[in-house]
């Protein structure tokens, strides 16, 4: 087990070696750039700045100058923050992970038990509801949803704060301070995990149903197990391990930010930077922010095959 | 005077297709004597294996549901009892195995826990000494490094072990009746042989009933005491299996023993029975196996021949006995 971990870590080179090729690339040959997009700078200034930043070396160069501080753990300097990529992150990616991590759990959770319910009772009444409202849910865009929910739940109904981390101006401290943050997640949260729900239910529910279907099935209730038992400890297990692959996908996103929401939420968080730097085109942030998910993702891959050797005993790597 | 232990009685079990509602069992009654292993015999798709899930209560509520008739186990209305007296019987007191073995274990759980579950759920019993159980299973089985085999899933045994596993389960809590669904039927003939042996002699050291179902005849001449012959959902023959193997009345009985292979004998092509099983779903009253009968009359068409019985034990439903005992 050790030894294939080691290969797949050493596999994880090429692969990010490609990725910053790409990434770097693509946005280097936009024409255009941060300095460029500045309308009030003089052309000594910009002449300057060109030098300063190194824009004049040609594309080469500056790919191994940029690769050479990645590998020195530098993921650049963003020109809109006048602060190092690595930091600008780090300020703003925990306010995106707390709100990415309540919507995972809440909609795996939710998902699996819904779609192990609508499983059980196909063709139910409960089955066919859930069909229609997660489908209604799923088709819905997010900005869209975002401002339905605001309007009810903060203007309508004043419940709960319509945008932001904290409240403006307040400087509470300890425990206040997390049951602010708390309230201010719930809208957001709620959006994401409406979102989500929709294609992840119909995923365990047809899981659910072939699992359902299987001789072991038959088996354990001709053991004269309890239902219950059946469909959570022989059904569920082998139900979720097709799964494991999804969840892999998702764990990226838990540091992606969500763009859309975060915007229409005012959520101080990193998708909101990320879309920030693009309109005024802050590439060193872009492209840092980049590679920072490109390792995320492989590192997901491979924590998921270590998952599916553990859960299912048929991967189980030989020693 | 031997004790029943199974009866059932004009069981009707129908299932829901796309042609329209089907009759996977009519009206079939038999009964099961204590220690006796009484077989079920015929083609695919006759409605063998309906009766058994009829008689566990493991039909799919969503496809179809037994209409009529009494099941008595012990005396006990299996059709009539609440649910969870029934799944207290099942796996403790009645339980069953099926024909594919590979298929029928969980894939991401041991074995060994596999051989508990049974244990810890019908009886107040410590884990450790549901584990000592369990290896005593898989030992009387015939299975050796019995600990190995605990701690091992089901991907790394073979479906001759797995079958095994499967009997181990089914015999953890020693139920009175075992029903046994085509248990040698994914299996190579040298395994299916040791199967056989190994059901026979548990059946006997226990004083187990046992329904097998099977449309092997080799495995009827070797266990059974009594023969029951379905087609398409009907019983159509019955009688004790000596009598049965040496004086078959039914075409069709006649026909399964004909299109038996006989080792030692080579023949130019097989016996086979001409013509399909019907389309369980636009049956009309007749005899159902009249298409395929070479006896058959203008009555066959017509009207569905009832049971009758023989001096011999034997009971038959076909017409051409019904002229003679007229006569």
């Amino acid at each position: 087990m050790k030894g294939y971990i080691l290969k797949r870590l050493f596999y994880m080179i090429p692969t990010l070696f490609g990725a910053s090729i790409l990434i770097f690339f693509l946005y280097s040959l936009v024409p255009g750039n941060f300095i460029d997009a500045d309308p009030n700078l003089t052309a000594e200034r910009k002449a300057e700045l060109y030098e300063l930043h190194g824009y004049n070396e040609p594309v080469f160069i500056r790919y191994f100058i940029w690769l050479g501080n990645l590998l020195k753990g530098d993921l650049g300097y963003s020109l809109q923050f006048q602060l190092p990529v690595g930091e600008v992150i780090g300020n703003y990616i925990w306010s995106s992970f707390i709100v990415a991590l309540a919507s995972l759990i809440l909609t795996w959770v939710i998902a699996i038990l819904i779609g192990i319910m609508s499983a059980v009772r196909q063709y139910s009444l409960f089955d066919t509801l859930i069909t229609v409202v997660v489908f209604a849910a799923m088709a819905t865009p997010s900005f869209f949803l975002g401002l339905i929910v605001i309007k009810i739940f903060a203007v309508d109904l004043g419940w709960l704060p319509a945008g932001g981390m904290i409240a403006t101006g307040s400087n509470l401290t300890g425990w206040e301070y997390i049951k602010d943050v708390a309230e201010h997640m719930v809208l957001p949260v709620l959006v994401l995990t409406m979102l989500g729900i929709g294609g992840l239910t119909r995923y365990f529910r047809t899981n659910m149903l072939e699992v359902i279907k299987q001789d072991f099935i038959r088996t354990a209730r001709a053991k004269g197990l309890k239902e219950r038992v059946v469909i959570f400890k022989h059904g569920l297990r082998n139900a979720l391990l097709p799964a494991i692959t999804l969840f892999s996908f998702e764990l990226p996103a838990l540091f992606g930010g969500a763009i859309i929401t975060e915007q229409i939420f005012n959520w101080p968080g990193i998708g909101a930077v990320y879309m920030q730097a693009f309109s005024i085109r802050d590439y060193p942030l872009l492209m840092g922010f980049t590679i920072f998910i490109a390792l995320i993702t492989v590192m997901s891959n491979l924590l998921a095959d270590i998952f599916y050797g553990i859960a299912d005993p048929r991967v189980r790597v030989r020693k | 005077m031997t004790t029943t232990v199974l009866e059932v009685k004009n069981l009707l079990t129908q299932y829901h297709t796309g042609d329209g509602v089907i009759s996977a069992v009519n009206e079939v009654s038999f009964s099961i004597p204590k220690g006796q292993t009484v077989c079920l015999v015929g083609e695919s798709g006759c409605g063998k294996s309906a009766v058994a899930m009829s008689i566990m209560g493991l039909i799919d509520p969503g496809a179809g549901a037994v209409k009529n008739g009494e099941i008595f186990f012990n005396r006990v209305d299996l059709l009539n009892i609440k649910k969870h007296e029934l799944r207290q019987l099942r796996g403790n007191d009645i339980s069953m195995i099926f024909q594919e073995p590979m298929t029928s274990l969980n894939p991401v759980l041991t074995v060994g826990s596999q051989i508990m579950e049974p244990i810890m759920e019908h009886e107040i019993i410590s884990k450790k000494e549901a584990k000592r159980r369990a290896l005593e299973l898989i030992k009387l089985v015939g299975i050796g490094r019995s600990e190995e085999i605990f701690d091992s899933f089901p991907h790394q045994l073979s479906g001759g072990m797995l079958q095994r596993i499967m009997i181990a389960i089914a015999l953890s809590c020693s139920p009175e009746l075992l029903i046994a669904d085509e248990p040698t039927t994914a299996l190579d003939v040298t395994i299916q042989a040791q199967i056989l042996d190994l059901l026979r002699s548990l059946k006997e050291q226990r004083e187990m009933s046992m329904l097998l179902i099977t449309h092997d005849l080799g495995v009827v001449a070797e266990v059974a005491d009594y023969v029951i012959v379905m087609y398409a959902g009907k019983v159509i023959e019955e009688g004790p299996v000596v009598e049965l193997f040496e004086n078959p009345k039914h075409p069709y009985t006649q026909g399964l023993l004909k299109a038996k292979p006989v080792i030692g004998q080579r023949q130019e092509e097989l016996y086979t029975i001409p013509g399909q099983v019907p389309n369980l779903a636009t049956l009309k009253p007749s005899c159902f196996f009249s298409e395929r009968c070479e006896h058959c009359m203008s009555i066959c068409k017509e009207e569905t021949p009832s049971i009758q019985t023989f001096d011999n034990e034997q009971q038959v439903a076909c017409w051409l006995y019904k002229e003679v005992s007229i006569v």
